[in-house]
């Protein structure tokens, strides 16, 4: 797991890295909780290097989306990933993106 | 219109046939009355014009008598001429008939000084004229009435002519020559004549009453007209210029005929008109003259004609008067039927309360109407009848298929019925050949590796065998499940239990055997039945070894013993009835056991369901349209427990138990070369059950172990199974999370056994002995290198 965050215009970039289960998904709860108490209001995560997801990862994009009111934009998700997140009806809730200027350039635009 | 048809038919026939036999009588009627009016205007116009030729002749004769006298006179005897015009002038004032009359004597004969000497005497207006006749203007030498009978020493009528300088009228003069003898020869003297006037013979002629424009008419012997009632014909033509002008060649026969001095009877075209008439024409005998009578024909035929309108007339009333009785007839004839035909329409469609309508008429009609009736009463009592012979067949049939809906009931018939196990594949077919048979089979765990299961047939057919095979498979399976008893001691009670109640001695043959799912051994009892084979691996198929004992039901505290087999991973035991060995075909050859045996030979690469459906094909072309005279049942149970591929783990109630898990699972599917994407799925799917067992499944903080039992059987099919001893959770009875909620209304509870439905084929939760048990299975491709 491994996360980073990239300040740019008020729009956060938190990394993703490896698998996102129950075990590490608290993990990355924790980092965004931090990043939205020191006034993150928009966020682009990056899923090009996240193999797998589970039930636990949903329950995390949930959260961001909440906390962050939908200003969330997803990037690089791969097919498996995706799959489940189709599954989950979460499809209409995130705005995905195939790069991280165009992820900027929602988020900006919103 | 019905009616209208029978009574066109009827017109159609009749009227033309009265049509002609009117026209036959008519034409035939006709021709008669033509001929015997023709005959009739003969007889007539004869009798007319020989009455008038009569009259004719008669005054002619009296000319020719008195010229004669005259002559006879000059010839004789001394006169003076005194005495001769006293003479003339007393014939002619004695005669009425004669116009006229001479003694014209040759040159200087009478008188040595005069040329001529003819006094004539002729009728004046009211007296008798005289004058001499001869001078220049008067050459009596050469006028015909003269010259002809000097030349012809004979006797003679002249041809008409108008008497300029003499008589001044048209006349004919009969003239007779006289002579003196000198020397023995006669020397001509001169001639007597007597004239008549044409007009005179005009009136004659016109006197002959010829119907309403018919007329009589005179020609002389040279064929010109003498009297005729158009003037100006009289002296201008002739028959034959009229003839010539008409371009008529029959007047001109006919003219010919009447010059020759014949008669006869004929139908010319008229003189002026184009009218035809019909013309009776007579010589005078005296001068060669001839009358003709003309009677327009039609004239004759206007009576006819009228006559044959009339008739025609009266034809016509009479066809339309039939044709108005065809119509009545017909009609009398129809209306009935009509009323029938609407009766029959009612009763086609099945309606058999009404009245067929009374025709009391004692003909064919009315006969029609009574065997309608009849027929009526009769259609309806034997549908009655046959209503309560349906309902009655009807009830048995109800009886007969509930019995049926029993027995197919309590028959497992969902396949697959063991949707979680993978180590084997089981199918059934049952085929009764009347509504209920005596065929069954079964099938059901004993604990959790061993598969018990039979097929039977009963020695009947119908309700109480169907009973009787519902009591022998739940006595089968209440001692089997209930008893730790082997098959042989199973066979033994349940053969006396049956035999004991048995009063219709009914018997059943049965097999039953026992697979154990771990390492397909079957333990079997054979009791009468036929042997079932097994489909190998290498294509072979063999039939069972026997076993002691007979059919259950037949004699009590009959042994019966066991033996034992052994399927190898894919292959295959076959059990089945004698409806499939004993089926027959249109020569009543049996399908045969041999066969069956050749036929399952095609089957080792066959799925269960498959080796069945195949059977049963080849069972069905056999047999062909033959009916089918007994059950078909068969039962398939194909082996695909692959024990080398298996994964069994055990892991602590701790999460990171988990990463464990994982690279167990990645390994296992490098040493079997499976496809990566699945991987995926079956890791979600375990995280999320053991997750959900971890968290909320224990309520102690001791440590518990979770059991992970994977196998990957025969198809490709993977079958998970996790085992925990945790409080009782099944988490597939939590209805699926509504996907389509907004975000803010969105429960994260539920999303993850959510997935595990989504990733799976098949999931199943039970509970026993304190364990949770679920099974999970998910079909998955070899890798594609």
């Amino acid at each position: 797991m491994e996360s980073n965050n990239e300040t740019q215009e008020n729009i956060s970039l938190l990394r993703l890295k490896g698998k996102l289960d129950f075990i590490t998904s608290s993990e990355f709860e924790q980092k965004f909780n931090i990043m939205v108490n020191e006034g993150g209001k928009k966020f682009i995560l990056d899923f090009s290097e996240v193999s797998y997801m589970s039930s636990a990862g949903l329950r995390f994009l949930l959260i961001a989306s909440k906390k962050t009111k939908g200003k969330v934009v997803l990037f690089g998700v791969n097919d498996a990933v995706k799959q489940v997140i189709e599954i989950a009806g979460f499809v209409s809730m995130f705005k995905f993106s195939s790069s991280q200027d165009e992820a900027v350039e929602i988020l900006t635009k919103n | 219109m019905r009616d209208r048809g029978i009574a066109l038919k009827l017109a159609l026939l009749i009227i033309p046939i009265t049509i002609a036999i009117f026209l036959f009588i008519l034409g035939y009627y006709y021709n008669i009355s033509k001929n015997t009016i023709i005959k009739n205007v003969e007889e007539n116009s004869r009798n007319l014009a020989l009455n008038a030729v009569n009259k004719i002749e008669k005054s002619l004769k009296t000319f020719e008598l008195v010229a004669e006298n005259l002559s006879y006179f000059v010839q004789s005897s001394n006169y003076t001429k005194n005495e001769l015009l006293s003479m003339i002038e007393t014939a002619v004032n004695k005669n009425k008939e004669i116009y006229g009359s001479t003694i014209a004597f040759e040159p200087y004969s009478f008188q040595r000084d005069s040329l001529y000497f003819a006094p004539y005497f002729y009728k004046g207006e009211n007296n008798i004229r005289f004058t001499y006749l001869g001078g220049d203007s008067y050459n009596y030498f050469n006028w015909d009435w003269y010259k002809i009978p000097k030349e012809q020493n004979k006797s003679l009528w002249s041809e008409p002519y108008y008497d300029k300088g003499g008589g001044e009228i048209v006349m004919s003069t009969y003239s007779v020559p006289f002579y003196k003898i000198l020397n023995r020869e006669n020397k001509f003297e001169g001639v007597v004549t007597a004239d008549i006037s044409l007009n005179w013979l005009s009136n004659i002629v016109k006197s002959l009453k010829i119907s309403k424009s018919g007329y009589g008419f005179l020609i002389s012997q040279n064929g010109n007209f003498i009297t005729h009632p158009s003037k100006q014909l009289i002296m201008n033509e002739s028959i034959f210029s009229i003839a010539k002008s008409k371009n008529s060649l029959k007047l001109k026969e006919m003219g010919n005929k009447m010059m020759s001095g014949k008669s006869g009877f004929e139908l010319i075209d008229g003189i002026l008109s184009d009218k035809k008439y019909w013309i009776y024409y007579s010589p005078l005998p005296s001068n060669g003259w001839s009358l003709g009578v003309m009677f327009p024909e039609d004239e004759i035929m206007a009576d006819i004609n009228n006559l044959s309108k009339d008739a025609v007339l009266i034809s016509i009333e009479g066809i339309l008067i039939l044709l108005l009785v065809i119509i009545y007839i017909s009609r009398s004839i129809t209306m009935p039927l009509r009323k029938l035909s609407e009766a029959t329409k009612d009763i086609a469609s099945g309606n058999l309360e009404f009245d067929i309508p009374e025709i009391k008429s004692r003909d064919e009609v009315g006969n029609l109407s009574r065997s309608f009736e009849y027929m009526r009463s009769s259609l309806k009592k034997y549908i009655s009848d046959l209503k309560e012979t349906t309902a009655a067949k009807e009830r048995i049939e109800s009886e007969l298929k509930i019995a049926r809906d029993i027995q197919m009931g309590i028959i497992p018939k969902d396949f697959p019925p063991f949707p979680g196990r993978t180590e084997f594949e089981i199918y059934a077919s049952i085929e009764p050949a009347r509504e209920v048979g005596g065929d069954f089979y079964d099938f059901f765990f004993l604990g959790d590796n061993k598969l018990f299961f039979l097929i039977g047939d009963v020695s009947d057919k119908g309700i109480p065998a169907s009973l009787f095979m519902a009591v022998t498979k739940t006595l089968i399976k209440a001692v089997a499940t209930s008893t730790d008893k082997n098959l042989s001691e199973i066979a033994y009670k349940t053969n006396n239990d049956l035999f004991s109640d048995n009063k219709m001695s009914m018997f059943v043959s049965i097999f039953f055997g026992i697979l154990n799912i771990d390492d397909g051994e079957i333990i079997y009892t054979n009791a009468g039945h036929n042997r079932p084979f097994i489909i190998k691996n290498d294509g072979s198929v063999l039939m069972l070894e026997k076993t002691d004992g007979m059919a259950l039901g037949v004699f009590e505290n009959a042994k019966y013993g066991i033996n034992k087999v052994r399927l190898n991973f894919n292959e295959t035991i076959f059990l089945y009835t004698d409806g499939i060995t004993e089926a027959m075909d249109e020569n009543s050859s049996l399908f045969g056991e041999e066969n069956l045996k050749q036929k399952l030979k095609e089957c080792s690469s066959f799925k269960a369901e498959e080796i069945i459906i195949h059977i049963n094909n080849k069972v069905k072309e056999f047999v062909g349209d033959e009916p089918q005279y007994d059950d078909i049942t068969m039962l398939s149970i194909k082996y695909l427990n692959n024990s080398e591929k298996k994964l069994e783990i055990e892991l602590k109630n701790e999460v990171s138990e988990l990463d464990k898990l994982n690279n167990k699972l990645a390994q296992f599917w490098n040493e079997h070369n499976l496809d990566s994407e699945e991987l995926g799925h079956i890791n979600l799917s375990l995280e999320e059950i053991i997750t959900n067992i971890i968290k909320y499944g224990y309520n102690d903080d001791l440590e518990h172990t979770i059991k992970v039992v994977i196998k990957l059987n025969g198809t490709q099919k993977l079958q998970l199974e996790i085992i925990d001893d945790g409080i009782e959770f099944n988490p597939f009875e939590h209805p699926a999370p509504d996907t389509s909620k907004s975000l803010e209304e969105r429960d994260i509870g539920g999303l993850g056994i959510h997935l595990v439905r989504n990733c799976m084929d098949y999931f199943n939760y039970e509970r026993e002995n304190n364990i949770n048990k679920v099974v999970m299975v998910k079909n998955i491709g070899q890798k594609i290198i």
